[in-house]
């Protein structure tokens, strides 16, 4: 008997190992292992055996089966293993085909850096403020201390829809509702579309976006004014970047100034960029004018406060070396797909 | 506003201050210096010289040795080629190491075998011509007149003989300060900033009774003051030499001497002058007034000016003689004949002035000058000055008798505050010494006591009202670069954060820019046209918009109510600079027009997107939308829309709560064509006014026990709305039915002509079990029962 399983053995292992693909190994499986297979057989016949003997070839033919079924599986992985080998042989690609990238889409210049100004403001403490585009008379200037008779409220300046409705000119106008519905301390920035009455050029455009501050609180000082923009001066363009104050005039503010930057062009030695000054135009800001405060029912004794505004499209130019203004508005691709 | 280096000299002395750092003083103090140009620049080395002897050249018959007296022991010899030159001849000679204007350089040369110690110069290489000195553009060298070096010496640079010794200044002067609109008050910012005493110029003459009578009478509540004086005898004239020069460097044509003296005093103390024909005037008054309706008056520009009763006017007994504060009348104003002069020196409200000029479309100097603001202190100094050049030329008789409405408050304003105040505006303390100095140079008398600032301004400076105005002047001699950079370490704590419009546009922009297009801006302003290209209906919503009352132009006169046409029109920008295969989105607002004319209109913030790439399609274009819906939180719904600018059959509007908030389509065909867009267009757009605030979601715990998956193809007929189906199926299988899917649309065999086959994957799931065949066969029975009820669904 135990003869027989060695022979039975060896021969199903000669054969397992002759397999060359799934179907012949399935084949001798069944051969050996399967209902009627030549192992199946002889456990069947084990109830024959002696019973002094069974545990014995009981435990051989046990053996017999975990080796066959052992090399079943050796053999299967063996030729799965060929046929993957053959595969990897086969598929092949060239690496070096050029291929069109995934298209990304792209943020508008301005947009890019509206948004990295609000991002900074926000961590500051500031809050962002919605405005209206469409504004009364009211707001944009009544309330901003500007005088019935100055020239920026004329049909020269500010497109009007009829005496009272108008295209705001400046960002300024959210100041005023932002003061009205809040108290100090007031910290906001405020941004959009602005308009005025400029033909379209390189340099002009009769709409373009602004960027607001306004802060207002007890000791807030003029002091806190320079630092602020020179921190934000560094911000925009890099941590050598100055700013130098020029006095100027805004009846919203008094004192008002305007803001330089060193020319990130030359950096400050004088280019054609700067028109040789060394310096470019950043915005213009000041004090809250005491009549401001006080159209809005804070109380100017108590309280002070600071406002600066900045076109955005300068400096989305000067960031970027745009240096048509129309170039924004326009929609090329050519342009729009490098703001990646 | 131009002003000369020399001219500033009259008033406050320069001499230890270059051009350039004048310039530089002035941009501290708050004047933007546009332009600075050093007339002499090119004529350093050239010099006025009288030929004293010309020989000919012996080894060239073209040329002649000149010897030039040039004011020094040796003449200098010069050689030229010109044959205009004598002997006894005055001429500019450029010298060895001269640099002209015209860039040629000047250098001690041999000219065959003789030496050249320079070159006499034309009035072209000096670029000069005949209006800056008479003579200069003759052919040849040119030669300056005896008469004009009389005060001169040989050997003097020639910028002196020509006037151009001299700096121009073109400077930016603020809205708010109508006194620095001239020379005086200029130089008077000048020598407060560096700390020099002002002078000033001559007020005095002599004045006499001449028996010319003269009435006045203001009618106009626009003219709060009209001063004017009668001079006789007027010897009218070339006004000198230096006035021609001053006035010809900023610009302005010297005519006669009493013209040119009121344009002198208008640039030097900022005072518009006029002088009218005394013997013109019927009589003898002086009436200012509206104009009557149907009134008209020719100007001293010979133009017919059409009055209105808006406008004000200076008249005689019988109509107008001038456009107060603008231009005096043709008839009435000083000519060759002109014996006996009216000089008026008045102030004019700057509004009334500035609507008239707008309104007739004339702006002068004058006129300029009176919409800053012209106070009557100006008046009273602008003709005292005036009067004094007129008696310095020796050209008339000034009458006694100052003839004016009323008399001159020259009361300026008290203001007094805390010093205290200062540091809590500007967060640096001022010393009390250099706050009294600083007001004193400015010419506000400045006094303090214990902690009080008291200050009298004086009556020119009507910008300054409070406080904050003393304080800016401080500042703005103490110097800006002196504030501290402070960044509001002492003020409150305050959180910050984004507004929710704000936060949503970032979301919308940040998706839109997955799906690889390209955000625009476009002007919020379109053309009306637009409408009838996007084939709006003439009653449909769209058309009642905001109307620009002053447009720059039809273009940009209505306000948009959609945001599709601007896109159209970006699209062909690109197609027609043959960029081809892109996407492009925009958010921007529209604007209603709202019946209420007193109510600000809403403002809708709106996505909208367009997209001409080769492979894109309604479908394509709709998987964007439910992008955006999925980041926005959003489940939307679509139904069939009549759209004018989208195509009629693939076109939707984008249902959210039973609410339209956008549209979906392909573009009108006929729509792209009148955009000259010969591409397919795939359109949507969102009002994203709507969308409301993203909560934060808890997760769906995960699935613990096994799905089961079904597919269902079903015929039906083609109109049957496969959205429609999606609803049905979703609410008849209910919560176990975890998600639809549209996999599969077939038409054609061996299906019948007007039917499809949709093919749906259901996935079932339960929570707490594993789902049984059974459950799931049911739940399959009862939908398909459904679908066959509904929309006559055969299984396939």
């Amino acid at each position: 008997m135990q003869q027989k399983i060695n022979e039975i053995t060896k021969k199903a292992l000669e054969e397992i190992s002759k397999t060359q693909d799934k179907q012949q190994l399935i084949l001798v499986n069944s051969k050996y292992l399967g209902k009627n297979g030549e192992l199946s057989t002889l456990m069947r016949g084990l109830k024959d055996v002696s019973s002094e003997e069974r545990p014995k070839i009981g435990a051989i033919l046990n053996e017999a089966r975990d080796t066959i079924l052992n090399s079943v599986k050796q053999q299967e992985d063996s030729i799965e293993n060929k046929i993957l080998e053959e595969q990897i042989k086969n598929e092949f690609v060239d690496i070096t085909t050029p291929v069109k990238p995934l298209k990304q889409g792209t943020m508008h210049p301005i947009e890019i850096v509206q948004r990295d100004l609000i991002n900074y403001f926000i961590e500051q403490g500031f809050t962002v403020q919605d405005g209206k585009e469409i504004e009364s008379d009211y707001y944009c200037f009544e309330a901003l201390n500007v005088p019935k008779d100055h020239p920026a409220r004329d049909a020269q300046d500010t497109f009007y829809f009829d005496a009272e409705r108008l295209l705001r000119v400046h960002t300024s106008a959210t100041q005023i509702r932002t003061m009205e519905n809040n108290t100090p301390p007031i910290k906001m920035i405020s941004t959009g579309r602005v308009y005025r009455v400029d033909e379209v050029d390189a340099t002009h455009s009769p709409m373009f976006s602004q960027f607001e501050i306004l802060v207002v609180d007890k000791n807030v000082t003029m002091s806190d004014l320079n630092g602020t923009l020179e921190k934000l001066a560094k911000h925009l363009f890099g941590e050598k970047a100055k700013i130098r104050l020029r006095p100027s005039y805004f009846p919203f503010t008094e004192p008002s100034v305007e803001v330089d930057a060193t020319c990130t062009h030359c950096g400050g030695k004088g280019c054609s960029v700067c028109k040789q000054t060394g310096f470019i135009e950043l915005l213009g800001a000041g004090m809250v004018h005491p009549n401001v405060l006080r159209n809005c029912n804070i109380n100017p004794d108590e309280y002070t406060g600071f406002a600066a505004g900045l076109g955005l499209d300068r400096i989305a130019m000067i960031k970027y070396g745009i240096d048509d203004m129309r170039e924004l508005y326009d929609g090329d691709i050519n342009l729009l797909k490098q703001f990646k | 506003m131009i002003v000369t280096y020399k001219w500033l000299n009259d008033f406050v002395d320069l001499k230890d201050y270059t051009p350039k750092q004048v310039a530089q003083t002035f941009t501290s103090i708050g004047y933007e210096v546009d332009e600075m140009r050093e007339l002499y620049k090119g004529m350093e080395r050239v010099v006025i010289g009288k030929i004293t002897k010309i020989t000919r050249h012996p080894n060239a018959d073209k040329l002649q040795i000149c010897q030039i007296n040039i004011g020094q022991k040796k003449p200098v010899q010069i050689i030229t080629a010109a044959t205009n030159v004598f002997e006894g001849a005055i001429v500019p000679a450029a010298l060895d190491g001269a640099e002209l204007p015209n860039g040629k350089i000047i250098k001690t040369s041999n000219m065959r075998g003789e030496e050249s110690q320079g070159m006499l110069c034309a009035g072209e290489e000096l670029c000069i011509d005949d209006s800056v000195y008479p003579g200069a553009m003759v052919d040849g060298i040119m030669i300056i007149k005896e008469q004009d070096i009389k005060d001169i010496p040989l050997g003097t640079n020639i910028s002196v003989l020509l006037g151009m010794d001299d700096v121009i200044y073109d400077l930016s002067v603020l809205a708010n300060r109508p006194d620095c609109q001239s020379v005086k008050g200029l130089a008077k910012e000048l020598a407060a900033a560096l700390n020099l005493p002002l002078k000033d110029a001559s007020f005095k003459y002599k004045a006499q009774k001449l028996d010319m009578p003269l009435s006045l009478e203001v009618k106009d509540e626009d003219c709060p003051y009209f001063l004017c004086c009668v001079v006789k005898d007027v010897k009218l004239g070339p006004s000198p030499m230096w006035m021609q020069q001053r006035l010809k460097l900023i610009g302005l044509k010297p005519k006669n001497n009493i013209v040119d003296i009121t344009n002198y005093v208008l640039w030097e103390l900022g005072q518009p002058l006029h002088a009218y024909d005394y013997e013109k005037i019927n009589g003898q008054s002086i009436i200012v007034r509206k104009a009557k309706k149907g009134e008209k008056l020719i100007a001293l520009d010979d133009k017919e000016y059409q009055l209105t009763p808006n406008i004000t006017v200076i008249c005689d007994a019988k109509g107008p003689i001038g456009l107060a504060g603008i231009k005096g009348g043709a008839e009435y104003s000083v000519n060759d004949n002109t014996k006996t002069i009216v000089l008026e020196s008045a102030a004019f409200k700057r509004e009334s002035i500035r609507k008239t000029s707008r309104s007739i479309g004339l702006r002068t100097d004058a006129s300029g000058r009176y919409e800053r603001g012209v106070t009557p202190v100006s008046c009273v100094a602008g003709l005292d000055r005036a009067l004094a050049l007129i008696e310095q030329l020796k050209i008339g008789k000034i009458s006694n008798e100052m003839i004016s409405n009323t008399s001159v408050d020259t009361k300026g304003k008290n203001i007094s505050f805390s010093i205290d105040y200062i540091k809590k505006l500007l967060g640096i303390e001022i010393p009390e010494m250099d706050i009294i100095r600083i007001l004193g140079n400015l010419g506000i008398t400045a006094t303090i006591k214990g902690r009080k600032l008291n200050c009298l301004t004086p009556a020119i400076r009507t910008d300054i009202d409070g406080p904050n105005d003393i304080i800016e002047e401080l500042i703005r001699y103490y110097g800006l670069d002196k504030l501290n950079s402070t960044a509001l370490e002492t003020t409150s704590f305050v959180k910050g954060g984004n507004s929710q419009k704000q936060s949503l546009r970032n979301t919308v922009i940040d998706s839109m820019m997955l799906t690889g297009a390209h955000q625009i801006f476009s002007y919020s302003f379109i053309s009306p046209k637009q409408l009838d290209k996007l084939l709006i209906p003439q009653d449909s919503a769209l058309r009642n918009y905001m109307q620009v009352k002053n447009p720059l132009s039809l273009d940009y006169s209505i306000m948009r109510t959609q945001l599709i046409g601007s896109l159209l029109e970006v699209v062909n920008y690109n197609l027609m600079h043959k960029n081809t295969n892109f996407a492009l989105f925009e958010v921007a607002n529209t604007y209603d027009n709202p019946t209420d004319t007193t109510a600000l209109p809403q403002e809708h913030t709106i996505l909208a997107y367009i997209d001409v790439k080769e492979d894109a399609n309604f479908f394509t274009t709709k998987s964007i939308v439910e992008m955006l819906a999925q980041n926005l939180g959003l489940t939307l719904n679509y139904k069939v829309a009549n759209i004018s600018y989208l195509h009629p059959n693939i076109s939707a509007d984008i249902i959210w709560a039973n609410k339209v908030i956008g549209h979906i389509g392909k573009v009108n065909p006929k729509v792209t064509k009148n955009f000259d867009i010969n591409k397919d267009c795939y359109y949507f757009d969102l009002n994203l006014d709507v969308v409301p605030q993203k909560k934060t979601k808890k997760i769906k715990a995960l699935p613990k026990y096994p799905a089961s998956v079904r597919d269902m193809a079903v015929v039906v007929e083609d109109h049957v709305a496969s959205g429609d189906m999606l609803n049905v199926i979703k609410k008849t299988a209910g919560d176990t039915c975890e998600s639809v899917e549209l996999f599969d649309v077939y038409k054609g065999a061996p299906l019948k002509e007007n039917q499809k086959s949709i093919a749906w994957k259901l996935t079932f799931r339960k929570q707490d079990t594993t789902i049984t065949q059974q459950e799931v066969n049911e739940l399959f029975n009862k939908v398909l029962e459904a679908l066959k009820t509904q929309f006559g669904a055969e299984l396939r």
